[in-house]
């Protein structure tokens, strides 16, 4: 005879919830895809380069979201990847290679083999050292950029070109890029989605949980989650390489620890594990933080202690306001 | 390099490892006690150097700044234990670290607006301003060698209160197992409140101390903060003797290794590449040293399981 | 060779005291090979040395004639290892058909897929529906595992140890916790299981573990102090001694 189970046990159907959030982020990524038609009427280019500093930001946000949302990995190094992606970036066009296929070509490269020597070491912990290995890293390269004094040291560098694809200039700073950008961020989007659901994505959310009960089922979690944390970087250097090309300046800051602390902020404020809810983080952050900041020039003061309020009181993330409660976007 | 030089480089090496370790010791404690990740140590640090200065400039003197500066310090390290802190000792790191880093962007901020975003400097106070002839060729300063007393001081202090008092023995109980501590009917609020408030005045202290030698300005406990993070990783969390240990190494490799590596890089590549390799290779050495001790001994070098 | 699983001498201490000593035993093809013994006896912490959760000081673990003493975790379920934890392990957020395909996809090819929609692979399902219903969980597929009952999840850790049909079988006292009516039904299954999958089975329901032993070792203080039928164990002294104290006459 079997006990009768708790009562309000919840019963999944995937497809459902799959489906709506699927709809919702497309009509995220619309109504950005009007952007630059809306701002011609008005808001203007300060607008237009708002909305796009929150897709070059989601960008890293997703690729975040998939080592803390997915795999239970709290990277606080996160912005090293975006600033090395930048730096590589801003140092080729300096150095004349204007060709955007061999820059990103050497942005994947090094931001990889970066991922893949730091996460190799970094996932051999957990918890908290894994926090602040990752921190330390972050730390590492920030430095490390920041000592570069023919590429600007700690005063950054201007970039005098934009990369060229196949003749066009499809990332200069404008609605190429805009455009450019939006098209990443959707393969971005749309790729971290699908990862998620896929065998591979199923292997890193049940580590997420129970890592050892995964590695009896017989999974070597470290491998998952160190090809996670390529992946990620990957996406998060891609993000640095249109960080460059937008704000056609490099700086170690884009590196900094707080930087890292952004992008964490973005990643739980939205939602984490959720399909959307990176993206939406990142879009609120950038708007919330602008906003205040017009409000006044002190807008930390009110930023920080509603920071405090939101992890005591409203953990769910943005995500769960749209959604019914206990479903996921 | 000349044994002058070395000896300076050592000496300044012990007095950024002292800093350092009064700084991690409060971290570890807490950490250790109460498994609570504390962002937020660094403007604790920060907040001692902005009182004293404050204080300086009312009543004219360095001691009775510092006294009233870290009776502040304290003061408002226990208020945010008891408002926000004690709220999070339950919740998983992640929560912490969103919550104190909302911290840091509001008291380095608060800090800017009240005393400006300027670089403020200290005198160093009148009785150790003088320096002392070491040897022929050396004259240190007075200051940067009581510093580096008062901190040996502090440790060996800090360790006899660890080992020998009750109120240390719970400390070390409790980073052991806070449920089981609790459970024999010790206020482990009480406990964790008096580690935590102990903790910030530490790194007030250690703030205080820094500003006549360094300059004071927003954010200038938050890089600190991290190396303090590093510090306790390489002694091992919970325990104080790693944290002095590590702390002292810590402050040496950094302080050695920035003069020495543009030296060696120099022996390889030629000079403007050396300049840019030297410190940059600088830089990694504590973090390399970090990831060295996490990989062959990842529980530190002294570990706090039945050891301080 | 009718053994599937030696124990050779395997030896484990925690600090100076030596949990596991010099432990040897061994699992025939057809057999429910039971231990059983006084709370403290190192009974999980075998399990734990077996499975691979913790590392062996010196003794060999030889499975199906494969010596998988220096194995990981992940190469010992490989190599043909199933087992089930004395403390409910599951995915928590994944519903109770997810927690069991998951398991048979760890044996079903590489999971390096990166496209592609896991929960809709229709043969993991249908290998994780057939051991629910086995288990008589079929019903509750559906069900996020969280919200189980504890005897449900008891069931739900079998589900998931047989269904990547493991050579051997280790069970971490299956029935902690679980009422009368459920423990005779969890028997009954282990007693069909039994002719296709032999078992290590760590339990206390004395009752089970005389309806399914096929042989029974005593382990106390670390070691094993009787191996036999049942009936060879109920009648040995030193059995005796170590459940009942040293003074029993």
């Amino acid at each position: 005879m079997r006990e009768l189970s708790v009562a309000g046990a919840e019963t999944l159907s995937g497809k459902q919830r799959i489906d709506r959030s699927l709809l919702i982020g497309i009509c995220i990524l619309a109504v950005l895809a009007l952007t630059p038609f809306v701002t011609e009427i008005a808001g203007g280019n300060y607008v237009l380069n708002l909305v796009l500093k929150a897709m070059i930001l989601a960008i890293a946000a997703v690729s975040l979201d998939l080592l803390i949302g997915h795999g239970g990995l709290v990277s606080f190094g996160h912005a090293a990847f975006l600033g090395l992606g930048s730096y590589v970036t801003g140092i080729a066009l300096t150095e004349g290679i204007t060709n955007a296929l061999p820059v990103l070509g050497l942005v994947l490269l090094i931001c990889g083999l970066f991922a893949l020597i730091t996460g190799a070491i970094s996932l051999r912990t957990s918890g908290v050292y894994f926090i602040m290995i990752t921190l330390a890293f972050g730390q590492m390269l920030f430095f490390s950029l920041s000592s570069l004094s023919s590429y600007g040291g700690d005063d950054g560098l201007t970039l005098w070109d934009s990369p060229v694809l196949f003749g066009q200039n499809v990332f200069l700073a404008g609605s190429g890029l805009f455009y450019s950008t939006l098209i990443i961020l959707a393969l971005t989007w749309f790729f971290v989605g699908r990862l998620s659901v896929s065998r591979f994505g199923r292997v890193l959310r049940a580590g997420k949980e129970n890592p050892v009960r995964v590695g009896t089922m017989g999974f070597d979690i470290f491998h998952y989650r160190l090809i996670a944390y390529v992946i990620a970087g990957l996406l998060a250097g891609v993000a640095g390489f249109l960080t460059a090309c937008h704000a056609e300046f490099i700086s170690p800051s884009t590196a900094a620890w707080q930087n890292s602390g952004n992008l964490i902020i973005m990643v739980v404020l939205g939602g984490m594990g959720t399909r959307n809810g990176a993206l939406l983080g990142a879009i609120f952050v950038v708007l919330i933080e602008e906003s205040l900041s017009l409000i006044t020039h002190e807008w930390k003061l009110i930023f920080g202690p509603l920071l405090v309020f939101i992890v005591l009181f409203a953990k769910g993330g943005l995500v769960s306001l749209i959604t019914r409660p206990g479903g996921r976007a | 390099m000349t044994f002058t030089l070395l000896l300076i480089q050592i000496l300044n090496g012990a007095q950024y490892g002292v800093l350092l370790f009064l700084i991690a010791a409060g971290l570890t404690l807490v950490f250790g006690v109460m498994g609570f990740i504390n962002l937020a140590h660094g403007v604790q640090y920060m907040i001692g150097a902005y009182l004293t200065f404050m204080f300086l400039s009312i009543t004219g003197n360095f001691f009775v700044a510092l006294l009233l500066g870290l009776i502040t310090a304290l003061v408002l390290g226990l208020a945010l234990e008891v408002l926000i802190f004690r709220h999070l000792y339950d919740r998983d790191h992640l929560d912490q670290v969103l919550a104190t880093f909302g911290i840091i962007l509001f008291v380095n901020e608060a800090v800017k607006v009240i005393w400006g975003p300027g670089t403020l400097t200290i005198p160093t106070p009148e009785i150790l301003s003088a320096s002392l002839q070491l040897t022929d060729n050396l004259l240190y300063p007075v200051y940067r060698l009581s510093l580096i007393v008062v901190g040996i001081i502090v440790a060996a202090g800090l360790y006899l209160i660890v080992t020998k008092t009750r109120v240390g023995m719970l400390i070390r109980a409790g980073a052991t197992n806070a449920d089981m501590v609790s459970a024999l009917g010790v206020n482990i609020r009480r406990l964790f409140t008096i580690v935590f408030g102990f903790g910030a005045m530490l790194a007030g202290f250690a703030g205080a101390l820094a500003a006549p030698v360094f300059t004071i300005e927003p954010g200038m406990g938050d890089d600190l903060l991290i190396v303090a993070f590093v510090v306790i990783i390489i002694g091992g969390i919970g325990s104080i003797r790693g944290a002095f240990i590590a702390a002292l190494l810590v402050g040496l490799i950094d302080t050695l290794g920035r003069t020495l590596a543009t030296d060696a890089m120099n022996l390889i590549f030629d000079a403007s590449a050396a300049n840019q390799i030297g410190p940059s290779l600088a830089s990694m050495l504590i973090y390399i040293f970090m990831a060295a001790v996490l990989f062959f001994r990842p529980q530190g070098l002294f570990p706090a399981r039945g050891a301080v | 060779m009718s053994t599937i699983l030696a124990l050779e001498g395997l030896v484990k201490n925690f600090g100076s005291l030596r949990v596991t000593d010099d432990v040897s035993l061994e699992l025939r093809r057809d057999e429910c090979h039971a231990l059983i013994g006084p709370n403290g006896a190192g009974k999980s912490t075998l399990i734990n040395l077996v499975s691979g959760n913790l590392g062996v000081e010196s003794g060999k673990v030889v499975l199906d004639g494969a010596d998988i003493s220096h194995y990981s975790m992940p190469q010992r379920a490989h190599a043909g290892l199933g087992r089930t934890f004395q403390i409910t392990s599951i995915i928590p957020s994944f519903s109770v058909l997810e927690n069991v395909a998951l398991a048979a996809q760890a044996k079903a090819g590489s999971s390096l897929h990166f496209f592609g929609r896991a929960a809709e692979e229709q043969e993991l399902n249908e290998k994780a529906r057939s051991a629910l219903t086995m288990l008589g969980l079929a019903d509750r597929q559906d069900v996020r595992s969280a919200d189980l009952s504890h005897g449900e999840h008891r069931l739900l850790e079998l589900a998931m140890a047989i269904v990547g049909e493991p050579k051997a079988l280790l069970l971490d006292e299956p029935m902690a916790g679980m009422g009368k009516g459920e423990s005779e039904t969890l028997t009954d299954t282990l007693l069909t299981l039994k002719k296709t999958m032999p078992m290590l089975l760590v339990e206390h329901d004395m009752e089970a573990v005389f309806k399914l032993a096929d042989r029974i070792s005593v382990l106390a203080y670390g070691r094993v102090v009787a191996t036999g039928t049942p009936d060879e164990v109920r009648a040995d002294e030193q059995a005796r001694a170590a459940y009942l104290g040293s003074d029993t006459p």
